[in-house]
């Protein structure tokens, strides 16, 4: 999808440019990208009607010297964007900044112009492309490549990303700038996006995120699309996904265009479908671990620098089959399970996904407009409706064609935002956000119904001081109300759950030695319980468990401090972060004795309880090219995470891991055509920090995965051709891993070939 | 000006057969109740010498969680042979619905199972499902005195049924105090 559209080329034309006598003044000045504020490298800078002119450096700086006085015209033109003409008077050396407006995907623009670098702002902690390499990963899967984040599993199909031990209702998800609403708080509900639609991740920390939310106790995970096609005509792409383990795969088509008769106007419609069977481990098949997906979007757009409008619609649907030997009736079923080497349930290959199943559906509606106000601001407004269904069927339920229980949550949510430009990298961002949303269940009961509102203000100013220091800081206050119903034979008792509470961000960036970038943030964030956690009372299926919420929970605050130091240069490049998250009311849940006694026999029994929490850790990562051609980049993460409480520590969290991957890139090929070859190895220790007495069975036994990754890219006439091989769990490997709900009954999946093939024209 | 008539009018068609719309109100939720629910478990015995009759049964009216359980003891006489018929009810509701029937009709897939402390009393299933055991009719003989407990357990056997006890899953555990006099 590399597409640019070429500037025209300038041409002079002498205006007025009053001869004077005093010829030596300088216009100096910096080109800012007018999206994401990153500096613009080579942006040709001309004086019309003059032989004057230069190109911006790295950083994006500019001087022109030997002017003389009075009025004339500075032109600035850049790949990908409409180049820009300012009139200037100048009586004395001046600084004239431009701000040109990208059109082109930030991300390819990122790929394509490599001497593009990012102002990273406090708030970034990392951006990933969702290149080839990721392209039917699931959204967790893509993730967990940035160092600190992690997944938490259940079977090979359901990940949810977690980042330092956060996941669920802490982490926020936003799908093309909308948070996404479902029903989140399940550690088996994995979120609803089509990871085709997804062209740029970025985990965003600091103040930034208060735009969002305040309950970013996790961080916030944007998932972009890919902007808006500039180039007329239409374009595409088309992708080709297969893989060994489940026999299956997934094709994905996107069509995009814009048109000369229309400018503003540009459209794009996309779609993927997926189809796994049973996955394997090394020395069997998991029964009914198929899954089926099928999604689709439209998006179009009218728009121009000043003004804009869109309107986007995306539906995610997906058939997951539950591992058969997962679901089970009681704590005895549960202790023969562990005791077996072997899942007690087995299959051989097939396509077909039986009970126990979810079937999960997701819709998006969007609609935003934005206008500029004045040469610096810009006003935006969106719109959203999203509804969610959750169905899940039991394994043993009378009528198998009704789930035996379902969940529909409809959501309304409108946001406002202002943005003002009032310097080089400095930045004012005014909002508010309001949400409505509706749940309602059937079948078993586990959470109830409700209706739940929210409203909240921000502000955020990213103030660049000096050429070293910007500073960052965030407010928000937000208000949450909620109103749960439940029936008890005629009658309906509603009860109500109202939250207010402000939560704040502060960050400073400084960057020395040209090469060193030093970045730290103080930051409070907030979330009411979740109704789960309020109001679950019942049986968790699988997990043999009994969960009891508490009505009486209060909100939880997190109180964050991390602190990043980073170094570039030509050859290595070094980052390491710390952190510490100290946790007040943290909802936890524990087990409290006795076991609940029930007709199925007796279930141990977990509540949810708070705790003061404190989790802190290392993040660490080192690249370096050994030659030209190799470089060898490690990772390393650490986390401990305290239940200060009882002096304990906090169950389900990362166990300590590092990663080492070898890259070999293949240089000398012809024009434009690339290639590379890559090995990893992948090493996570035994989780030995578990509270004591909350788990059936200890901990897998750490494990070293060894991977390898292959891939070249052809450009062709109208586009690029890529080919990209990977093969997971090179030695197929035994194993199993902490994060994972099965590891109670089975070996992860074993060794999977993928391939991918991708065209874009 | 066709481009964009065209994708007005697909995305508009698009728009419009997917919005999907919850139909129920959050205001008027359905009542708590669990698919088939079975709340409890009662044993009927006929002592086939006296042809006394008694029963004891397992009862957990609310259903899992709150309340807990109400468990009779079972209290046999040494050296008898009792004729044991199970019986699992939902007395959630009013009036109560018996779930055996239920079980009897899927009796190739359930299996009934019985454990006891003690070696107290031996147990025979004496009914079938053309191939295999069922259990919900059996054969209970007292071997000798003392207290000790018997679990009943009613498993889920879906094409897996091999007359053991071991494939499937639970439907019902159940544990009685067990005392022969």
């Amino acid at each position: 999808m590399l597409r640019l559209i070429a500037c025209i080329p300038l041409i002079a034309f002498a205006i007025t440019a009053s001869a004077q006598n005093d010829c030596n003044l300088t216009v100096s000045g910096q080109v800012v990208d007018e999206h994401d504020g990153s500096v613009l490298s080579y942006a040709d800078i001309v004086i019309l009607g003059t032989n004057l002119g230069t190109i911006s450096n790295e950083l994006g700086y500019y001087s022109i010297g030997g002017l003389c006085a009075g009025k004339l015209i500075i032109a600035c033109s850049h790949v990908g964007c409409e180049p820009i003409y300012d009139t200037i008077e100048v009586s004395q050396n001046i600084v004239h900044n431009f701000y040109p407006e990208h059109h082109a995907e930030l991300l390819n623009a990122v790929r394509i112009d490599e001497k593009k670098t990012p102002i990273r702002s406090a708030v970034e902690m990392e951006t990933i492309e969702y290149q080839e390499r990721q392209k039917g990963k699931s959204l967790g899967e893509s993730l967990s490549s940035i160092s600190g984040v992690n997944t938490l599993n259940t079977g090979a199909s359901i990940s949810k990303p977690m980042i330092h031990g956060l996941h669920s209702n802490r982490l926020l998800v936003l799908n093309n700038g909308v948070r996404q609403e479902g029903q989140q708080w399940g550690n088996e509900h994995a979120p609803e996006i089509d990871p085709f639609i997804a062209d740029e991740l970025t985990v965003i920390k600091g103040a930034s995120s208060v735009r969002y939310g305040s309950d970013a106790i996790a961080q916030v995970v944007l998932v972009s699309p890919k902007a808006m096609t500039d180039s007329f005509g239409i374009g595409g792409a088309f992708d080709l996904v297969g893989q060994t383990n489940g026999r299956g795969g997934i094709s994905a088509l996107m069509f995009e265009g814009s048109h000369k008769q229309i400018e503003a106007f540009r459209w794009r419609v996309q779609g993927s479908i997926k189809k796994l069977g049973n996955q394997q481990a090394p020395d069997y098949f998991l029964k009914n671990t198929g899954l089926e997906e099928w999604n689709f979007s439209a998006a179009t757009s009218f728009s121009d620098q000043k003004k804009g409008v869109e309107l986007y619609y995306s539906q995610f649907n997906t058939n997951l089959g539950i591992f058969s030997a997962s679901h089970i009736g009681n704590l005895t079923d549960l202790q023969r399970a562990f005791q077996a080497n072997e899942p007690l349930e087995s299959s051989g290959f097939n396509y077909e996904i039986k009970t126990p199943y979810q079937h999960v559906t997701h819709e998006l509606i969007k609609a935003s407009g934005f206008l500029a106000t004045g040469e610096k601001g810009k006003f935006q407004v969106t719109y959203a409706h999203q509804y969610n269904l959750r169905e899940e069927f039991d394994k043993h339920s009378v009528d198998q064609s009704v789930p035996a229980l379902s969940f529909e949550i409809t959501t309304h949510s409108a946001d406002a935002l202002w943005e003002y430009r009032h310097g080089i990298g400095s930045k004012l961002k005014i909002g508010a956000s309001t949400m409505a949303q509706g749940n309602t269940f059937s079948g078993r009961f586990f959470i109830p119904n409700f209706k739940k509102w929210s409203t909240g203000f921000f502000a955020i100013e990213q103030w660049k001081m000096s050429n070293r220091w910007t500073l960052e800081a965030g407010a928000r206050w937000e208000y949450v109300n909620q109103l749960v119903f439940i029936r008890k034979g005629a009658e309906v008792n509603q009860f109500q759950h109202a939250y207010h509470q402000p939560t704040g961000s502060i960050g400073i960036l400084k960057s020395f030695r040209s090469d060193w970038q030093w970045r730290t943030n103080l930051a409070t964030a907030w979330r009411p319980p979740n109704v789960n956690e309020l109001y679950s009372n019942g049986l968790h299926h699988g997990a043999a468990t009994f969960e009891i919420g508490d009505t009486s929970l209060v909100r939880e605050v997190s109180y964050s401090w991390n602190s990043e130091l980073s170094f570039k240069r030509k050859r290595v490049e070094a980052q390491v972060e710390i952190y510490v998250n100290y946790m007040d009311h943290f909802i936890n849940l524990q087990p409290v004795f006795p076991a609940t006694l029930t007709i199925r026999g007796a279930f141990p029994s977990y509540q949810f309880v708070q705790v003061n929490a404190l989790l802190y850790g290392v993040d660490s990562k080192i690249a370096f090219d050994i030659l030209p051609a190799l470089k060898v980049t490690s990772k390393t993460s650490i986390l401990r995470a305290r239940n200060l409480d009882n002096q304990d520590w906090l169950s389900q969290m990362p166990a300590d891991q590092s990663q080492l991957e070898l890259e070999y890139s293949f240089l000398k090929l012809r024009k434009n055509r690339t290639a590379f070859a890559a090995i990893d190895a992948l090493w996570v220790n035994k989780q030995w920090r578990v509270p004591a007495n909350s788990d059936y069975v200890s901990s897998p036994s750490a494990f070293l995965l060894f991977g390898m990754t292959a891939g070249m890219n052809l450009p062709v006439k109208s586009g690029e051709i890529g080919i990209n091989l990977e093969i997971n769990n090179l030695l197929n490997q035994r194993y199993r891993n902490y994060l994972n709900r099965y590891r109670y009954y089975a070996d992860e999946i074993g060794q999977n070939i993928i391939l991918r093939l991708s065209a874009t024209f | 000006m066709n481009y964009l008539k065209n994708t007005a009018l697909i995305s508009l068609i698009l728009i419009s057969i997917g919005c999907k719309r919850d139909k129920d109100d959050p205001t008027d939720p359905i009542d708590i109740n669990e698919e088939e629910l079975i709340t409890s478990v009662v044993l009927h015995f006929n002592d086939t010498e006296s042809g006394v009759q008694f029963s004891s049964g397992w009862r957990d009216l609310d259903g899992p969680g709150g309340n807990s359980p109400v468990i009779d003891s079972i209290i046999l006489e040494t050296n008898s042979i009792y004729d044991v018929t199970l019986q699992f009810l939902d007395e959630s509701k009013n009036p109560s619905t018996d779930i055996t029937e239920e079980i009897k009709n899927e009796d190739q897939e359930h299996l009934l199972c019985f454990e006891t402390s003690n070696s107290l009393v031996a147990i025979e299933r004496t009914d079938s499902d053309g191939q295999f055991e069922v259990g919900l009719l059996s054969k209970w003989i007292s071997e000798k005195t003392g207290d000790g407990s018997i679990s009943v357990s009613l498993k889920h056997q879906p094409n897996v049924k091999d007359g053991t006890c071991n494939p499937g899953e639970t439907d019902v555990e159940v544990e009685f105090p067990l005392i022969v006099e």
